[in-house]
């Protein structure tokens, strides 16, 4: 499906950027922490770079289940479709038995979970100017 | 007995150069690193009382740094860590040989992240964006983020703290650091002064304050221009100067080049007012006159004083009638230079980059030249200022530096030998 092929790219060269690296060099199998290296801090800013690219707000819990490259993919891709998702358990409220793969977010299991696409805001001109590094 | 103690490390980021050798060759060809003040986006440049201002140019961020750090982390905080790191490849101090909680990093910083500050409020203004804020601002702005930017990259686990004193902070940062390793805490100090406050903020504030020189900004290199009678306040100025500090027994023990010793200290408050000397100069005296006897050195013997002489009118002249009250006949023979004419005040790396062109005098037996000091200012004329270097073998010399907030403090360095 060529949407599919479209997040999963326009998301690849999103954390390319976020990385400063080569888009090839970002597999969905790389792990955010692990492989990508991201900490805790990264991990925000990158989050709020697919949250301006891809014009969607992600709240933390579902944040959470984002453990691979291809996680992020797929959590996009039903929110872009507005495939409602089934809803999954709150991560505090049953943590997984076995130990996953270190997320960046706590827990996979909110991953699962889709929150309704937010409102979107009234776009407003982004002020770059006040951006800039004086 | 109180260890002596020794610089062994420079660095030195500077509206002159980045880069030790790169900064003293400038400093002492009278280079200015004064220039027109790039516009800030949509400001009204003109309305800014001073346009001037002592920036560092060509300074790429991502050839120092990780990609990371070289988006993310604020200037001075940038300016800071590549300073710390020359110092420390300088002093050749490999943290693996040595007792990591025995390094300690005292940094002077007076403004902190301001470019982030500034930028993070005003976005959060305009865009009502709270959840936007940059993760890393907090840590950012704490004033002590350089500090601990500096340990973790390169592991010193010892005392890790800041001083703010304003214009004074890092001239406080060596003489605390002096003191901890003499006290027996330490065995070495990664001293720093970091600041990089070339803001609309910031700019405006010193302007409306009328602090700033005014008069030049149509040319930017006679802007800053200490003792002469044409000067009419400070040019900002940004940078950081790096300074390794160790007992003498450690540096001997590693074999480490030794430039100068560090051998007094004295820090007063003039309890005067927040951003004015006491006219009479006699509490810059006191303060000289302190760092000498804990260097257990006569006032007669000090052949160099690196001013604190920002350029402002009142500020200048105070600080030579307390090195007339102090050094007496002396005041005829002491050679006298301000490092402010050629970079601007760095602020809160004025004292790490007064000591480091201190200790470079030393080293070559030359003393930068105050340029633009054309029409001696007759309440600041002293034999030793002069537009041009001076050479000189220096054994004592005193380092100013003054801040706001009614503080004062001098370092004494000597020759080693």
């Amino acid at each position: 499906m060529t949407a599919n092929i479209d997040v999963a790219e326009r998301l690849r060269s999103t954390v390319a950027k976020e990385l400063k690296q080569d888009v090839s060099s970002i597999t969905l199998e790389h792990t955010l922490r692990g492989d990508l290296k991201l900490n805790s801090l990264d991990a925000i800013e990158l989050m709020f770079r697919i949250e301006e690219e891809f014009d969607l707000s992600i709240p933390d819990d579902d944040m959470q289940g984002f453990v691979k490259v291809g996680d992020v993919i797929d959590y996009l891709q039903r929110r872009l479709s507005g495939e409602p998702g089934a809803p999954a358990p709150k991560a505090a409220a049953t943590p997984p038995a076995a130990a996953p793969p270190p997320p960046v977010f706590k827990t996979a299991a909110a991953a699962q979970r889709v929150t309704p696409a937010p409102k979107a805001a009234a776009k407003k001109a982004k002020p770059k100017a006040a951006r800039r590094r004086a | 007995m109180e260890k002596r103690v020794v610089i062994t490390g420079l660095g030195v980021v500077s509206p002159i150069g980045t880069g030790v050798a790169e900064f003293w060759k400038a400093a002492l060809a009278g280079t200015s690193g004064i220039s027109a003040v790039p516009p800030f986006d949509t400001l009204p440049m003109e309305a800014y009382r001073s346009r001037v201002v002592g920036r560092v140019r060509d300074f790429e961020p991502a050839a120092h740094l990780d990609a990371t750090q070289a988006e993310r982390l604020d200037r001075y905080a940038q300016f800071g860590l590549v300073a710390a790191r020359e110092a420390i490849d300088d002093a050749a101090l490999k943290m693996d040989r040595e007792v990591p909680h025995r390094v300690g990093v005292i940094v002077g910083a007076g403004m902190g992240a301001m470019t982030m500050a500034e930028r993070e409020l005003t976005r959060l203004y305009l865009e009502l964006k709270p959840n936007r804020v940059a993760p890393g601002f907090i840590p950012a702005i704490t004033m002590n983020a350089l500090g601990g930017l500096i340990a973790i990259a390169h592991g010193a686990k010892g005392p890790n703290y800041t001083i703010s004193t304003a214009c004074s902070s890092s001239a406080h940062a060596i003489g605390q650091a002096m003191s901890s390793i003499r006290a027996g805490q330490t065995d070495a100090m990664i001293v720093v002064g970091a600041d990089a406050s070339i803001t609309p903020l910031v700019l405006a504030g010193f302007g409306t304050l009328r602090a700033l020189s005014q008069r030049y900004n149509d040319e930017p290199e006679r802007a800053s221009r200490p003792f002469d009678r044409g000067r009419d306040g400070f040019v900002l100025g940004e940078g950081a100067g790096a300074l390794i500090l160790e007992s003498l027994p450690h540096a001997k023990k590693r074999r480490a080049k030794i430039y100068a010793e560090v051998a007094g200290y004295a820090a007063t408050s003039e309890a005067y007012n927040m951003v004015i000397p006491q006219e009479d100069g006699v509490e810059m005296a006191t303060t000289m006159a302190m760092a000498l006897r804990d260097a257990r050195t006569a006032p007669a013997q000090v052949d160099y004083v690196n001013a604190h002489a920002t350029s402002t009118v009142r500020g200048d002249e105070v600080e030579i009638r307390g090195i007339r009250r102090l050094l007496k006949a002396r005041a005829n023979k002491v050679l006298i230079s301000a490092t402010k004419s050629s970079i601007g005040h760095t602020l809160s790396a004025a004292g790490c980059i007064g000591a480091i062109a201190t200790t470079m005098a030393i080293q070559s037996d030359l003393i930068h030249p105050t340029i633009n000091y054309e029409d001696p200012d007759p309440e600041c004329r002293l034999p030793g200022i002069a537009a041009k270097p001076q050479e000189r073998r220096i054994k004592v010399a005193l380092v100013n530096a003054f801040g706001f907030g009614s503080n004062n403090s001098s370092l004494v360095l000597k020759r080693y030998d």
